[in-house]
C-alpha cells in the first residue's frame, strides 16, 4: 500500500530508471540457463557406440543376434514353424493341418493350396520377412561395433582379437544365413549390408543372383574367421562354425547352380551360373574335416524319450530317432541348429519354441494335446517303404503309442486332414508338457543344417560333376545310418546312383524338416505338386469342397513380398510377375 | 453458495479481517487536496458493507469503507467519478458532480463474474478473461465426498472429461481437456500453487481453495509446450488474517459395488442350456433331471447348486475420512495447516487404499514490500489392489465367466479352490483363488511444495521468485505363493502354481523448478490499462525405477510382507530418466476502459527430451474480447445484463515423452537371450533408431466464446466453440520392414509400448472440434435459496496422416477390434456387421462329393460355387459365407464381392461419446441444504468382450448368458446317413427369438457392441446446520450434519458391470475386459468449525 504522494512521485520518476531496474532483474534471470543445461550423458539408455565400446557389450550384441534365429515374435507365428510352413506345408510332403475344418492360420492353408495371398494385410509372411531383417539389422550393427572396436583398440590382446574374429565370423555367417532363408522364400530380396539410415529407406530388390553372390561372399569371409566345431566347448554349442559356414556356402553354390541349370531364360534367375564344382568343394571340406558324423551309422543306440516302448525312457533308440529328440540336440550330426530351451518364461521372454506344440498331434485317446500342424501327406506315407525306420519317425498314425502327462496313451489323428502326424519334433512330458510355463516353451532345437543334408548335397554335387560313384557311396551312407548301421535291411544299399536317387533320398531322409519345397523349386520339379489333392480326409470323411494344389509354375516358385512392404516402399519394391 | 471464498460461511472471521485491513489502510491517511467526499455503502438488504474499495476511477488512489460501511476520500477537483468495488458484488461507478456525500447500494454479483481467478503466473478478473477457463471452487466440490480431487471434477466443468477407469480405491481417472489431447497419451499439466508437475493423487481435496482449468491456447499459452494437453491450476488454502479457526470434517460410509444385474446363468439355467445345446447336436443330455425338473450332477445325482461368483468376490466396504485444519494469522504472518486421513476399502475383497497427508502453507511479511512464504505437503499412501481389465486373470472378469455350478472350494476337504464340478472343468481360474493368492501392497511417499518471495518494487510492479521441490519414493511388493487348484489328487496343473514369485519394485523421483517473473500493471491516459508479465523458468527432474523379482521364496503367506532378503532378487528392469528444461515467457494484457480486451502470450521453451536439432520451440498465442454489454445501445435494450465475446488463437506444444528417445538405444530386452548348449546367455540388440530431429508436437487451438447474463444476472450462459489441431505428433512410424525396426504382433497383442521398436518421429494430425455450453441459474424464493447448473460438451476427434492403422483391442480370440485410421475417429470398433441369425429357411440340402448330404446357405451374390446333386438332379449354388450354419450370426458382405472375408469388416461402433454432460442443483432452506449432482455420457459404444464367451457354448468351460435360455435352436435332421434324403428329427424351437444358437464363431461383430450411454446420480447430500444459538455455548461456530450417497442411481442399457469402462490406452477405449465397477457409497458426516 502506498499513499498518493508516493504514487505521484513514482509517476514523475524517470522512466529510464524503471527500465534499468527491470532489465537488471531480468538479466539475472537470463544468466540462469545456457544450452548446457539440457545436455545429459544418457542414463539408463545405452547407445550403440557406447555399448560396443567393450568386448562384453559386443558379446551381448552377438548373443542378441543369435536370438533372432528362432525368435517367437508372437504366440501364433514362430520362425521355426513359419519356415516349416514354407518348406514343408507348401510342398507335396505335408498338409497345413491345425484346427479341424481347414481354416486355422489361413496363410498356412493358402500356401498348402499353392495360392499365397498377395493382399493379406497382416500376414505370417510379413512376420517372417520382418524378423529376418530385424536379425540382419542386429548382425550389421554388431559387425559395425566389432570393426569400430578393432579400429579404436589397435593394441587388443591376441586372445581378445581371436574372440573378436570369431564374433565377426559368426555375424557374417548369420548375415548370410538370414539373407539366404529370405532368398529361398522370396527370390531376389533387398540386400542389407549395414544399418540403414533414414535417407536409405527407399531400398529396392536385388536379383536372385546378386543375393546369392552376396551370401557367398560373406560366407567365404565367415569360413576364414570361424573356429571349427571341435574348437568350441560344449557350453557354446549352437554357435556358427567353420563347418556350418562351409556347408551353407556349399548349399548357396548348389542353389545357384540348380537355378542356372533349371531356369535358363527365366529373368528372375538371370546371372546365376553353374557352380557345382565350388559347391562340391565346400561340401567336401565339411566331410573331410571329420568334425561330423551320421549318428547311429556305427550301430550305437541311445537312452532317450521315445514313444516306442512301455517305459518313458527307451534305451535302444536308434540314431535317426535320437537326433530329433531333445537329448540328441547338438549331436555330431548337427551342423547348424536353432537352439531352444524350456525355461518356463512367458512367451516374449522364453528361449523356447512353439514348434513343439504346433506340430504335436491335436488329440490323444484321453483328450486334446497339441495343435496338429504340418501333417505328412498321403504321398509321403505311400512313398516310404513300410519297413524304412525313418517312416515311423516321420509319420505317426492313429493308435500309435504316445506318452503324455497322465501316462501312456494313443495318438488320435482325427483332426489331421491326412489322418497322420509327424513325430519329428516331439518332447516328453518332463521336457515340455508337464512343466511348460507357456506354449512357447518348446525345447526342440530346429535342425537347419544336419550332416545328412550335407552328405546328400555332396552326392548331388558329385552327380552334377560326373562322379556318380562318390554319390552312390554318400547315398548309401545315409541309408546305412537309416538302418542304424545294420549290414543289411531296409533301406537297402543302392547299387547305382542317379540324380533321381538324390531327389528320393532327400525326401525320405529330410522329410517334414522344411527342405522339400525349396528343393522342388530349385530342381524345377514343381509339377509334382501341381494338382495334388489336399485335405482329402478329415476324421476319415472326404471334405467338401475338395482342394488341390494350385501351384502355378513361373509364379509360385517364390512367395509374394509382404503387402505392407510394397506399400512402405512407395513403389520401389515390386512383386514378381503373377503377383499383381 | 454466495461466493467462491466461502466467506459467507465464515462471516465473523471475515469481518475481523476486514477490520484489520481497514485499520492498515487507515495508517496511510490521506492528505486532503481539493475536496472531500464521504458516504456509506449498503448491500441490497440494507446492511452496511465494510471493506468496500472506493477509488478515483482510472487511478489507484482510494480508500475502503470502515466497519460501519462509512468512507471518506479526498479527491482532486478534476476527479469526475468514483468506482466502488467489493468481492462478490458488482462494480459501481458514480459521478461526483458537486456532491460531497455519496451513499450507494452495491448489487450482489450473483454470478461472480468479477471474481479474481488464478491464471498462469498471476491472477485475472474473470470478467476480463479473453481465453477459455473453467473455474471450479472448493465449495462446489466439498459436498462430494471423494478421496481424490480428479474424481470429484467429473462433470463439473464443461470441456473437462474425467474418465473413470476403475472403481478400485486409489486408481487414477484419465482427464482430457476438450477431446483427446494427443494420440500418445497426454494428460493435462497439473500446476499446484504455481509449480508444475504436481499429482492430483497426492492432494487432499479439503486443502483445495480453487481449481482452474485452462482450455485454449489463449489461456494455456504462457505454459507453452507444457500446456498443449490443457492445464489444471490447483490453488491450496491459505491462512487469513483473523482469529484461529479450527475445522474438523469427518465422514464414514459404506460402499457396495454398482453392478447391474448381470444376465449370466445360474447352475440350473446353465444345465438347461447345455442340454438344449446337446439336443440341437443330436447328443445325449449331459445333466440328468429329477422328478421335479431340477438338474443333477451326472456324477452323483445331487441337485446342482449355484455359486454366485459376483457375491463371492465383492463385499460391503467401509470408507472413513478425517480432516482437520487450523488456519489463521496476523497481518505479518498467516498460516494454513491441514491434515487428512482417508481410508477406503474396495468393494472387491482385499483391495484398499489409505492416505495420510499433512500440509502447511504459510506467508510472512518481512517489510512493507517483501512477502515470503511456503506451501508444502507430504503424503503417504498405502494401496492393495487387484488386477482388472484382463479377460483371463482378473477376478472381475472371471467372476462373470466362471461356471456357476463349480463350488468355491474343492470337495475333497482340502483348502484348495475348485476348478471342476459335475465332470466339467473351467478353463479360467477360480475368481476367489485369484483374490486369495494375490498379495500385494504399494506404499508411496511424496513431498511437494514451494517457497516463494514476492517484492513489490513500486505500486503495480511486483517481482516474484518461486522455487518448487518435489520428491517421492515408492515400494511395491507382491507375493504369489505355491498353490494347488482342485482336489489334491485331481488338480489342474495349468491353474496351479508350483513356483512362488516375490516381486519388489521401487521408484524414486526428485525434481526442482525455479521461476522468476515480474508482473507490472499500469494505465496510460486513464482508460488504457496494461498488465505485463515477463519471466523465466527452469527445472530438472529425475525419475528412477528398479523392478526385481525372486522365485522359490520360502515364506508363509501371512508373513509375506516382512520378506526383505533382497540379495536373492534378480533385477528385471532398472532405469533412471533425467530431464531438464527452461523457458522464457511473457504476457501482455490490455484493456480499453474495460470494454475492449486484448491479450498476447509468448513462450520460448527448451527441453532436453528432444533431438539436439530441435530443442527450442516458440509458442505464441493471442486473444481478444469485447464486453458489448457496455455499449449504451445494448444497455438500453435491458435484456442483457452482461455480454462478452471472446476469440483466441495460438500454438501450444507437447513433449510428453521419455528422455533420450532421440538417441538409438541398445539393451537386453525381450527376445535377445539365446540358449547356447542348453544354457541361456543374455544378449542385447538395437532397440530403437535414433532421431536427432525429434521435435515438439504442436497444438494449434482456436476458440470463440461468449459469456452472457440475463434476468438480473440470475441466468448465466457461457458458450464456447473450439477446434484443436495437433500436428507433428510424437509417434512411432512404420518404416520399410527391410530397415529392421518392426511393429511386432507381440506389441499389438500385449500393447506394451516397450515392444514397439519403430523409430519415433513427428507425424500425424489429430483434430478435435466441438462446443461447450454452461448454464447457471441462481435465485431465491422466500427462504428457499437455490442454484441450478448444467454443462454439456461435445468433442469430435479424428485422426489423419498416420499411415498404418494403429491397432488395439484383442482378446478372447478376437483381434484388433479397435482401429485408428486416417480420417476416422480414434480407436473406433471394427468388425462384421450382422443381420440377425441364419434361419432354417436360408438353407438348402444337396448331395456333395461322396454322396453326403450337406446344407448350405445359397446366395445369388456369392462367388463360391458348390456343386452336387439333389434327388438325382445336378445342382449348383452360389454361396457367400462358406461357414454359415443355422443359428449363427449372419455377417453382411459389405464389399459385395460375394465372399465373407476380412475386407468386409467395417466400423461397427465408436467409443467416443456424442456428448458428455453434468447437471446439478443446490437448495438451501433455513438450516437445511440439499445437493444433487448428475453426470453422464451419451452416444458412446462399448465393445463388451465379456459377452463374447457368454454366447459360445461349444467348450462348456465358461458360463453363459441366460439370454440363451430361449435361444433359437435349429431343427435336427438325420443327415448323417449319406444315402437317404435328410429327414426332420426335431423341429426348430424359439424360431422367433432371433437370438443365436450357442455355437458362435468368434469374430468381432456388432453383436458385441453395446450402447454405453448413461446418466448417473453421482451425488446426493442432505445437510442440517444446527442453529448457531445452540452451538455457541459449546464455542462451536458451525455444526453441520449430513447424510449422502454417491452413485445412487444409474440409468444405462449396458449389460456389463458398469458403463464407466474407461480406457486401457488412448488406442483402446470402451473395450470392456472386466472393469472394477464404481461403488455406491452411503455416507454420514459432520462438519465442525471452532
Amino acid at each position: 500500500m502506498l499513499n498518493s504522494q508516493l504514487i505521484k512521485k513514482m509517476k514523475t520518476m524517470n522512466s529510464i530508471k524503471r527500465y534499468v531496474t527491470i532489465s537488471f532483474l531480468f538479466s539475472l534471470l537470463l544468466m540462469a540457463c545456457t544450452s548446457d543445461f539440457l545436455e545429459y550423458e544418457p542414463e539408463g539408455v545405452q547407445t550403440d557406440d557406447v555399448f560396443y565400446s567393450t568386448i562384453d557389450g559386443i558379446t551381448l550384441g552377438v548373443t542378441g543376434t543369435y536370438a533372432g534365429v528362432n525368435v517367437c515374435p508372437a504366440s501364433l507365428h514362430n520362425l521355426d514353424m513359419m519356415y516349416l510352413a514354407f518348406g514343408s506345408i507348401a510342398s507335396d510332403e505335408a498338409e497345413a493341418g491345425g484346427e479341424r475344418g481347414g481354416g486355422d492360420i489361413i496363410d498356412f492353408q493358402n500356401w498348402d493350396k499353392g495360392k499365397p495371398e498377395v493382399s493379406e494385410p497382416k500376414s505370417v509372411s510379413e512376420n517372417f520377412y520382418a524378423y529376418h531383417y530385424k536379425t540382419i539389422l542386429r548382425a550389421n550393427s554388431t559387425l559395425g561395433g566389432i570393426r569400430l572396436y578393432k579400429e579404436n583398440n589397435p593394441d587388443t590382446s591376441t586372445d581378445s582379437l581371436a574372440l573378436l574374429n570369431q564374433y565377426e565370423g559368426e555375424m557374417e555367417f548369420l548375415l548370410a544365413f538370414e539373407h539366404f532363408k529370405l532368398i529361398k522364400v522370396y527370390g531376389g530380396i533387398p540386400i542389407v549390408d549395414h544399418a540403414l539410415g533414414s535417407a536409405e529407406y527407399g531400398i529396392t530388390r536385388n536379383t536372385v543372383a546378386e543375393c546369392l553372390h552376396f551370401v557367398q561372399e560373406h560366407l567365404e569371409l565367415a569360413v576364414s574367421l570361424l573356429p571349427k566345431r571341435s574348437e568350441y566347448p560344449a557350453s557354446e554349442m549352437g554357435r556358427a562354425t567353420k563347418g556350418a559356414a562351409e556347408a551353407l556356402l556349399g548349399k548357396a553354390y548348389l542353389y545357384e547352380s540348380s537355378y542356372a541349370e533349371n531356369y535358363a531364360g527365366d529373368a528372375r534367375f538371370e546371372g546365376c551360373t553353374n557352380q557345382y564344382t565350388k559347391a562340391a568343394q565346400y561340401l567336401e571340406n565339411v566331410i573331410s574335416s571329420n568334425e561330423y558324423e551320421l549318428v547311429g551309422i556305427n550301430g550305437e543306440t541311445f537312452d532317450t524319450y521315445w514313444n516306442q516302448d512301455d517305459s518313458p525312457m527307451y534305451t535302444e533308440t536308434p540314431g535317426y530317432r535320437y537326433i530329433f529328440t531333445v537329448d540328441g540336440e547338438n549331436s555330431k550330426e548337427s551342423v547348424f541348429e536353432a537352439q531352444s530351451l524350456n525355461d518356463g518364461f512367458a512367451y516374449m521372454l522364453s528361449r523356447g519354441t512353439y514348434l513343439t506344440v504346433y506340430t504335436a498331434v491335436r488329440n490323444t485317446g484321453s483328450g486334446s494335446h497339441g495343435w496338429g500342424f504340418n501333417c505328412p501327406s498321403p504321398m509321403l506315407l505311400n512313398a516310404y517303404d513300410p519297413e524304412d525306420p525313418r517312416k515311423m519317425v516321420s509319420i505317426g498314425e492313429s493308435g500309435d503309442p504316445i506318452y503324455i502327462s497322465t501316462g501312456w496313451d494313443t495318438m488320435d489323428c482325427i483332426d489331421s486332414p491326412s489322418n497322420i502326424m509327424t513325430r519329428k519334433f516331439e518332447a516328453s512330458p518332463e521336457q515340455y508338457w508337464s512343466n511348460k510355463g507357456a506354449d512357447g516353451n518348446g525345447p526342440n532345437n530346429f535342425p537347419h543344417i544336419r550332416y545328412a543334408d550335407v552328405i546328400l548335397m555332396a552326392a548331388e554335387a558329385a552327380i552334377k560333376t560326373g562322379d556318380n560313384a562318390k554319390a552312390l557311396n554318400y547315398i548309401n551312407m545315409v541309408r546305412k545310418r537309416a538302418r542304424n548301421g545294420a549290414a543289411s535291411g531296409v533301406p537297402a544299399d543302392l547299387s547305382s546312383a542317379t540324380f533321381e536317387d538324390v531327389v528320393t533320398e532327400r525326401l525320405f531322409e529330410l522329410s517334414m524338416e522344411g527342405h522339400r519345397f525349396f528343393d522342388l523349386v530349385r530342381w524345377n520339379k514343381t509339377d509334382l505338386m501341381v494338382g495334388q489333392p489336399l485335405q482329402t480326409y478329415l476324421g476319415g470323411v472326404p471334405q467338401t469342397p475338395p482342394f488341390t494344389n494350385d501351384f502355378t509354375q513361373g509364379v509360385n516358385e517364390f512367395f509374394p513380398l509382404p503387402m505392407v512392404e510394397i506399400i512402405n516402399s512407395n513403389g520401389n519394391l515390386v512383386q514378381y510377375p503373377g503377383y499383381n | 453458495m454466495k461466493n467462491r471464498n466461502s466467506l459467507v460461511n465464515q462471516k465473523s472471521s471475515f469481518k475481523t479481517m476486514l477490520l484489520l485491513v481497514f485499520l492498515l489502510v487507515f495508517q496511510f491517511s490521506v492528505f486532503a487536496q481539493e475536496k472531500q467526499v464521504t458516504g456509506t455503502v449498503f448491500d441490497e438488504s440494507g446492511e452496511t458493507l465494510p471493506g468496500v474499495n472506493v477509488l478515483v476511477k482510472g487511478t489507484t488512489i482510494g480508500t475502503v469503507t470502515n466497519i460501519d460501511g462509512n468512507y471518506s476520500i479526498t479527491v482532486d477537483a478534476a476527479t469526475k467519478e468514483l468506482l466502488y468495488s467489493f468481492v462478490g458484488y458488482l462494480d459501481q461507478t458514480v459521478a461526483i458532480g458537486n456532491k460531497s456525500e455519496i451513499s450507494i447500494t452495491l448489487e450482489e454479483d450473483i454470478l461472480e463474474m468479477d471474481e479474481v481467478i488464478v491464471v498462469g503466473y498471476g491472477t485475472q478478473k474473470k470478467s476480463d478473461l479473453t481465453g477459455s477457463v473453467a473455474s471450479v471452487s472448493a465449495e462446489s466440490l466439498e459436498k462430494l465426498p471423494s478421496s481424490r480431487i480428479d474424481e470429484a471434477l467429473q462433470g463439473k466443468a464443461a470441456g473437462v472429461v474425467v474418465l473413470q477407469n476403475s472403481g478400485q480405491p486409489g486408481s487414477a481417472p484419465a482427464i482430457r481437456v476438450r477431446g483427446l489431447a494427443t494420440i500418445n497419451g497426454g494428460s493435462p499439466l497439473i500446476v499446484v500453487d504455481g509449480i508444475s508437475g504436481g499429482s492430483l493423487a497426492n492432494i487432499n481435496p479439503a486443502d483445495i481453495e480453487s481449481i482452474e482449468v485452462l482450455k485454449d491456447a489463449a489461456s494455456q499459452g504462457i505454459y507453452g509446450s507444457a500446456g498443449g494437453n490443457g492445464v489444471i491450476l490447483v490453488t491450496t488454502k491459505k491462512g487469513k488474517v483473523g482469529k484461529l479457526q479450527t475445522k474438523l470434517d469427518i465422514y464414514a460410509g459404506l460402499q457396495e459395488p454398482w453392478i447391474k444385474i448381470l444376465n449370466i446363468a445360474d447352475a440350473q439355467q446353465y444345465a438347461a442350456m447345455l442340454n438344449q445345446y446337446n439336443q440341437s447336436k443330436e447328443l445325449e443330455d449331459y445333466f440328468p433331471q429329477n422328478e421335479s425338473g431340477q438338474y443333477l450332477n451326472p456324477e452323483n445325482d445331487e441337485v446342482l447348486s449355484s455359486t454366485n461368483w459376483a457375491d463371492e468376490i465383492f463385499r460391503l466396504a467401509l470408507v472413513q475420512n478425517y480432516n482437520l485444519s487450523v488456519s489463521g494469522g496476523k497481518e505479518n504472518a498467516k498460516f494454513f495447516f491441514g491434515t487428512n486421513y482417508n481410508a477406503q476399502e474396495g468393494t472387491v475383497k482385499k483391495t484398499s487404499n489409505d492416505r495420510f497427508s499433512v500440509r502447511l502453507n504459510s506467508e510472512f511479511k518481512l517489510f512493507d514490500k517483501v512477502t515470503i512464504g511456503e506451501n508444502f505437503s507430504v503424503t503417504n499412501n498405502v494401496r492393495s489392489g487387484t488386477s482388472e481389465r484382463n479377460e483371463y486373470s482378473s477376478p472381475l472378469s472371471t467372476s462373470i465367466q466362471m461356471l456357476p455350478f463349480v463350488p468355491v472350494f474343492a470337495t475333497d476337504g482340502s483348502e484348495n479352490y475348485a476348478y471342476k464340478h459335475a465332470g466339467k472343468s473351467s478353463n479360467i481360474q477360480n475368481p476367489m483363488s485369484q483374490i486369495e493368492y494375490s498379495n500385494n501392497q504399494g506404499t508411496s511417499n511424496s513431498l511437494f511444495g514451494n517457497a516463494f518471495a514476492r517484492i513489490e518494487i513500486i505500486k503495480g510492479l511486483t517481482f516474484e521468485s518461486r522455487i518448487g521441490i518435489s520428491m517421492g519414493n515408492s515400494l511395491y511388493k507382491s507375493f504369489l505363493p505355491v498353490y494347488v487348484i482342485g482336489d489334491e489328487d485331481n488338480s489342474s496343473p495349468s491353474q496351479s502354481n508350483s513356483v512362488s514369485t516375490y516381486t519388489r519394485n521401487t521408484t524414486s523421483n526428485s525434481s526442482w523448478q525455479l521461476q522468476n517473473f515480474i508482473n507490472y500493471s499500469f494505465s496510460i491516459m486513464e482508460k488504457n490499462n496494461f498488465t505485463v508479465t515477463v519471466g523465466q523458468e527452469a527445472g530438472a527432474s529425475k525419475y528412477e525405477f528398479k523392478n526385481t523379482q525372486a522365485n522359490n521364496v520360502d515364506i508363509e503367506t501371512d508373513e509375506w510382507m516382512n520378506y526383505e532378503k533382497t540379495d536373492s532378487f534378480r533385477v528385471l528392469g532398472e532405469k533412471p530418466t533425467p530431464t531438464s528444461g527452461y523457458a522464457y515467457f511473457g504476457r501482455v494484457t490490455y484493456d480499453y476502459d474495460g470494454l475492449l480486451l486484448f491479450q498476447a502470450n509468448i513462450r520460448r521453451d527448451h527441453s532436453s527430451k528432444l533431438g539436439p536439432n530441435n530443442r527450442v520451440g516458440n509458442f505464441p498465442s493471442a486473444s481478444a474480447g469485447l464486453k458489448f454489454s457496455e455499449f449504451d445501445f445494448i444497455k438500453n435494450l435491458n435484456i442483457i445484463d452482461f455480454g462478452k465475446i471472446r476469440f483466441g488463437y495460438g500454438a501450444t506444444g507437447n513433449s510428453d515423452i521419455q528422455p533420450f528417445l532421440y538417441l538409438n538405444s541398445m539393451g537386453p530386452v525381450d527376445m535377445t537371450g539365446y540358449a547356447f548348449g542348453g544354457v541361456t546367455q543374455e544378449g542385447a540388440a538395437l532397440l530403437t533408431a535414433a532421431n536427432p530431429d525429434l521435435k515438439w508436437e504442436t497444438v494449434l487451438t482456436q476458440n470463440i466464446g461468449t459469456d452472457l447474463r440475463f434476468l438480473n444476472n440470475r441466468l448465466g450462459v457461457t458458450v464456447d466453440l473450439f477446434s484443436r489441431k495437433n500436428i507433428d505428433m510424437l509417434l512411432r512410424k512404420s518404416v520399410p520392414l527391410t530397415v529392421g525396426y518392426y511393429i511386432t504382433d507381440a506389441f499389438r497383442e500385449l500393447g506394451d509400448a516397450a515392444l514397439d521398436t519403430r523409430p519415433l518421429v513427428n507425424y500425424g494430425t489429430l483434430n478435435n472440434r466441438g462446443f461447450e455450453v454452461t448454464v447457471t441459474y441462481k435465485d431465491q424464493v422466500g427462504k428457499l435459496k437455490y442454484n441450478l447448473n448444467a454443462n454439456i460438451t461435445r468433442a469430435v476427434t479424428t485422426i489423419d496422416d498416420i499411415g498404418d492403422p494403429l491397432y488395439a483391442g484383442s482378446g478372447r480370440g478376437i483381434t484388433n477390434v479397435t482401429r485408428t485410421m486416417n480420417g476416422m475417429p480414434v480407436s473406433a470398433f471394427y468388425g462384421y456387421k450382422t443381420d440377425g441369425v441364419y434361419q432354417e429357411d436360408d438353407f438348402v440340402w444337396y448331395q456333395g462329393k461322396g454322396d453326403r448330404w450337406i446344407s448350405i446357405a445359397p446366395d445369388e451374390n456369392g462367388t463360391n460355387v458348390v456343386e452336387g446333386t439333389y434327388l438325382g438332379q445336378d445342382v449348383s449354388y452360389n454361396v457367400t459365407n462358406t461357414s454359415a450354419a443355422v443359428g449363427n450370426l449372419k455377417y453382411i458382405d459389405t464389399d459385395g464381392d460375394g465372399n465373407i472375408t476380412v475386407a468386409d469388416m467395417v466400423q461397427i461402433g465408436d467409443p467416443n461419446p456424442d456428448f458428455i454432460f453434468g447437471f446439478g442443483a443446490d437448495f438451501e432452506y433455513q438450516n437445511f441444504d440439499l445437493n444433487l449432482f448428475f453426470q453422464g455420457s451419451y452416444g458412446n459404444d462399448i465393445f463388451n468382450l465379456m459377452k463374447v464367451n457368454l454366447y459360445t457354448v461349444n467348450n462348456g468351460s465358461l458360463n453363459l448368458s441366460n439370454d440363451l435360455i430361449n435361444s433359437y435352436i435349429p431343427a435336427t435332421y438325420n443327415s448323417r446317413d449319406k444315402t437317404v434324403a435328410p429327414e426332420l428329427v426335431t423341429e426348430a424351437r424359439n424360431t422367433d427369438s432371433g437370438i443365436l444358437r450357442m455355437d458362435g464363431d468368434l469374430q468381432a461383430s456388432d453383436f458385441y457392441v453395446e450402447d454405453g450411454s448413461y446418466i448417473r446420480l453421482k451425488n446426493i447430500q442432505l445437510g442440517y446446520t444446527i442453529p448457531l444459538a445452540k452451538t455457541q455455548k459449546m464455542k462451536i461456530q458451525r455444526l453441520r450434519l449430513y447424510v449422502g450417497a454417491k452413485n445412487l442411481l444409474t440409468l444405462t442399457n449396458y449389460s456389463g458391470f458398469d458403463p464407466e469402462v474407461g480406457e486401457t490406452t488412448i488406442l483402446e477405449r470402451g473395450f470392456d475386459r472386466g472393469t472394477y465397477p464404481q461403488s455406491k457409497m452411503y455416507t454420514f458426516g459432520v462438519n465442525l468449525i471452532f
